[in-house]
């Protein structure tokens, strides 16, 4: 558990140190650019995904329709 | 006896005959008319039952038609509530399915998006981290100059961002299916 911590721990500091280099007193402006982006990017991608979810379910229902030869969903 | 007198007599001769003729005409018409007032009564005896069993016959088989009609309808409403039935299993059953295969879809989509903004997002800091590079050197290069008194510009500084100049999209557009 110690270990893991400490490999948690460890890529936080390298993440850090990736994103807003070897200064310290940048690392909360990195860190809150990437969340940031993050955010947007995690957004996004949930609403194609929901888009593409409910795309994918009326063509189903469709394909259902049409096999059962009853009037599916416009 | 004149000639009068035998007219006279010829016509009571003929009266007699013709009253005797008209009583049996009359005698057998009766006997007629009794044969068929006899039949009559007969054929109507025979003919009512008949009819009251013909009437009676058509109550049944009206009432026949009707349990056949209600037969008819129970069937139509039977075969209604099996479609409905069938079509509301159906549905239960294929639900769980497009649901998931949705959410599997849905996610898959998800991802897909994520990693190309992240990629899009990745090449706009590559490309900022290469104009700033660019801009060092080029500072430095002129410094360079400027210390040495050469106006020639150095050889080895190349644009690294002649390419690319613009950040690839703030805006994600990958191939999507959808």
């Amino acid at each position: 558990m110690r270990w893991f911590l400490l490999a948690i721990i460890g890529g936080i500091v390298g993440w850090l140190c990736v994103q807003g280099g070897p200064d310290p007193r940048r690392w909360p402006s990195a860190a809150q650019r990437e969340f940031g982006r993050m955010r947007s990017a995690a957004e996004e991608a949930v609403e194609a995904g929901k888009t593409a979810a409910s795309l994918y379910e009326e063509r189903m229902e469709r394909e259902l329709a049409a096999a059962a030869g009853r009037p599916g969903p416009v | 006896m004149d000639f009068d007198d035998l007219l006279k007599l010829a016509l009571s001769i003929f009266l007699i005959i013709s009253g005797l003729a008209l009583a049996y005409l009359f005698l057998r018409m009766a006997g007629v008319f009794q044969r068929v007032s006899a039949s009559l009564r007969a054929l109507t005896d025979e003919i009512v039952p008949i009819l009251n069993k013909a009437q009676t016959t058509m109550d049944g088989v009206n009432r026949e038609i009707d349990r056949v009609d209600e037969i008819m309808v129970t069937a139509v409403n039977t075969t209604k509530g099996a479609e409905a039935a069938v079509g509301t299993v159906t549905s239960t059953l294929t639900f769980p399915i497009r649901k998931l295969g949705g959410a599997v879809e849905g996610v898959r989509e998800a991802v897909r998006t994520y990693r190309a903004r992240r990629s899009a997002d990745l090449a706009d800091d590559a490309a900022a981290a290469a104009r700033r590079a660019h801009e060092a050197a080029r500072r430095a290069s002129e410094a360079a100059r400027a210390a040495e008194g050469a106006p020639s510009a150095p050889a080895g500084v190349q644009d690294p961002t002649a390419s690319s100049a613009a950040p690839s999209t703030a805006k994600v557009r990958h191939a999507s299916p959808y």
